[in-house]
């Protein structure tokens, strides 16, 4: 075990940190100048232990780039991102379950040797024992041991994506990223595997960081939603509090467009337009394209993740300065 | 269903499908009934091997080649299964249009939208090109696409995937057929453009007097959209209903399983577990004597397991394929105050 896992972290302290996060890519050349995509501009958040942080946000929102950023798959331009009070040795405390499952798992080698490496690479356990340990994972995510032998095309959808967290769960990590776990799962399956990550997080002190582009999903899994627009956040507050009082446009926008399982409430109110470009963000407030209570100054002023109540941060100029007038006439 | 109304449009008579597999035979359709009538939109849910996409597939005669298709499909009165490749070529697109999950599979990538909205209406509609520009055009603005005139010349890279996936509505009720199936529309889309697509596709339907059937696995999708719903589960349909009812008052397990496991949940203790449907779908390889849901099912009795339970009605205009249904539930006090 590294120095930094010796450590025990005070209870309030997150287990995860990410500070002003920038990611930048280039994009493709117009005009004779390159475009510099901010994919990420800015996100700060904070992962309490044992808690699970669901993000929302649509293609080119920036929330798989958080994602990879957060396990080291993208360099930060400018921030930190700090794991139990460190910036080092992130390997192996956060570890990464994709959304496809097939091809996150290497199709030539057996179950038992994709389980293995992580043990033998980290050095986790001595050679003699790693058949035992890979063994205890397949048990530990519901999976016949003898599974081991087998090879990924030979497994269903949900055994893949059982085998790909306890590969996740070799290295004993602190942290968990899920990017899209679910979304190539069936409905019969998705619930099984959200109450094996439940399960998991309870037994083994796990924090997770849950990306889905499926607000009924993330509703059943976090416990803080964090929903993301154009490389920011938006808005962030406690499970019940953003889905019973979403104060951001777009998050009260995605929330009316999002199909539910209820008839009676008629069609689904889509949102206008479509989500930018993250290579040719608007101005100013990066919605106000196709926010219904823009005014004039939103496409020229920067806008700020600024307090709405308890543990509830909205970036909305217009909605903040409602909340000021509700709570000042109470 | 069975309660009367207009002539059915399109109606499905024990549809079965099945594919020869290494050591037998691979059924995807069991037997499936469904009628469809003028105008109506219609949902068929299922998951993965339900066989909702083969049924699909099957009525339009672009099955594999391999498949064994048995039973009717009766389309206006003919019965699609008996024509020729020939005669099918101007039913697809011209009576029955087609929209499925990936607009860039169903577009040429390098003629322009304007060639490929064009062609069905000079082939189908015998229009001459400037007859087809005119109305292709006409066709955009319908699915919103502004500034229709100068976009025909564009190509389908140029456009968003909602974007492209309302070309292919366009295209797909071009020539105006009385039925349109679409095949998981809109599940490669975003949640803000999947509201777009849908709203679409039920606004020009509606306007257009076509009927509707949406396949999906997604139950929020469909709800949002079906006048009735066809739950299927193993190739097989295991309850119709119409929608507000179906989603009020499941009477299948299944049904009422898979609405379990979508529901929102308040405040669930860390220690429980969200509802969920044990084990996996059947192996259509190999499917069970009797009820294919049973091994799942907790509501199965023993001989759930030996014989397989038909399609029959149930309340008004509902049918359900089940030995022990959910008991119906009338209004509660809590509904009618919602």
């Amino acid at each position: 075990m590294s120095s930094s896992t010796h450590l025990r972290t005070a209870d309030d302290e997150p287990v995860l940190e990410v500070r002003d996060a920038v990611v930048t890519f280039r994009g493709r050349r117009a005009l004779g100048k390159r475009a510099v995509v901010r994919a990420l501009d800015g996100v700060s958040l904070t992962l309490p232990r044992g808690a699970t942080l669901g993000i929302v946000g649509e293609s080119g929102s920036g929330k798989s780039t958080l994602a990879r950023s957060i396990v080291g798959l993208e360099k930060l331009r400018s921030g930190s991102i700090t794991v139990a009070g460190s910036a080092e040795a992130r390997g192996r405390a956060v570890q990464m379950i994709f959304q496809d499952s097939l091809n996150s798992l290497n199709p030539q080698r057996t179950i038992g040797s994709t389980l293995g490496e992580p043990l033998i690479v980290h050095k986790l356990r001595p050679r003699n024992e790693v058949r035992d340990r890979v063994a205890e994972l397949l048990e530990t995510v519901g999976l016949d041991p003898d599974l081991a032998t087998r090879r990924p095309l030979q497994l269903s959808g949900g055994q893949r994506q059982r085998v790909n967290i306890a590969r996740a769960l070799a290295t004993e990590p602190k942290v968990i990223i899920a990017d899209e776990p679910t979304s190539a799962l069936d409905v019969s399956l998705r619930g099984q595997i959200l109450n094996l990550l439940r399960r998991l997080q309870r037994e083994q002190d796990l924090s997770y960081i849950f990306i889905s582009h499926d607000l009924g999903v993330v509703s059943q899994i976090s416990d803080l939603v964090a929903v993301m627009y154009l490389g920011r956040i938006a808005e962030t507050a406690p499970r019940a509090e953003i889905y019973a009082r979403p104060r951001h446009p777009y998050t009260r926008a995605l929330l009316g467009a999002a199909a539910t399982p209820d008839p009676r409430r008629g069609r689904v109110a889509p949102i206008p337009g479509e989500p930018p470009s993250p290579a040719d963000p608007p101005s100013g407030c990066g919605f106000h394209p196709r926010c219904p209570e823009a005014l004039p100054s939103c496409a020229q002023n920067e806008v700020f993740l600024e307090p709405a109540g308890p543990g509830h941060l909205v970036s909305c100029p217009v909605v903040l300065s409602r909340v000021e007038r509700e709570s000042s006439t109470v | 269903m069975s309660a009367p109304g207009p002539d059915p449009l399109l109606e499905l008579r024990d549809l079965r499908v099945r594919f020869a597999v290494p050591g037998g035979a691979l059924s995807a359709v069991n037997g499936v009934d469904l009628v469809v009538r003028p105008g109506e939109a219609v949902g068929v849910v299922g998951e993965s091997g339900s066989g909702k996409s083969a049924t699909c597939l099957a009525i339009l005669g672009l099955h594999p080649r391999t498949a064994q298709v048995s039973g009717s499909v009766v389309f206006q009165g003919r019965d699609l299964l008996t024509l020729s490749d020939r005669a099918m070529r101007s039913v697809r697109g011209r009576e029955i249009g087609l929209v499925y999950q990936d607009p860039m599979a169903a577009l040429n990538p390098v003629r322009s939208i304007g060639a490929q909205l064009r062609e069905p209406l000079m082939l189908h509609q015998g229009m001459t090109r400037r007859q087809a520009n005119e109305r292709a055009a006409e066709l955009l603005a319908q699915v919103g696409i502004y500034n229709p005139a100068r976009q025909l010349a564009a190509h389908p890279h140029e456009f968003s995937g909602g974007m492209r996936q309302r070309i292919v509505i366009a295209m797909a009720v071009a020539c105006r057929p009385p039925l349109l199936l679409a095949d998981e529309p809109t599940t490669a889309l975003d949640v803000s453009v999947q509201a777009q697509v849908l709203d679409l596709l039920a606004e020009l339907t509606r306007d257009l007097g076509i009927a509707l059937v949406l396949i999906s696995h997604d139950l929020s999708v469909v709800s949002s959209v079906a006048d009735r719903v066809a739950v299927m589960y193993a190739g097989q349909v295991v309850e119709r209903s119409p929608a507000i009812s179906l989603f009020e008052d499941p009477r299948h397990p299944y049904t009422a399983a898979l609405l379990d496991s979508i529901s929102e949940v308040d405040d669930l203790p860390p220690d429980a577990l969200l509802p969920t449907i044990p084990g996996s779908p059947p192996d259509l390889r190999a499917l069970p004597a009797g009820c294919p849901f049973a091994p799942r099912c907790p509501r199965a009795q023993e001989h759930c397991v030996r014989e397989p339970p038909s399609l029959t009605p149930d309340l008004s205009d509902r049918d359900v394929a089940c030995w022990h249904p959910v008991p119906a539930r009338n209004a509660s006090p809590l509904k009618v105050a919602r």
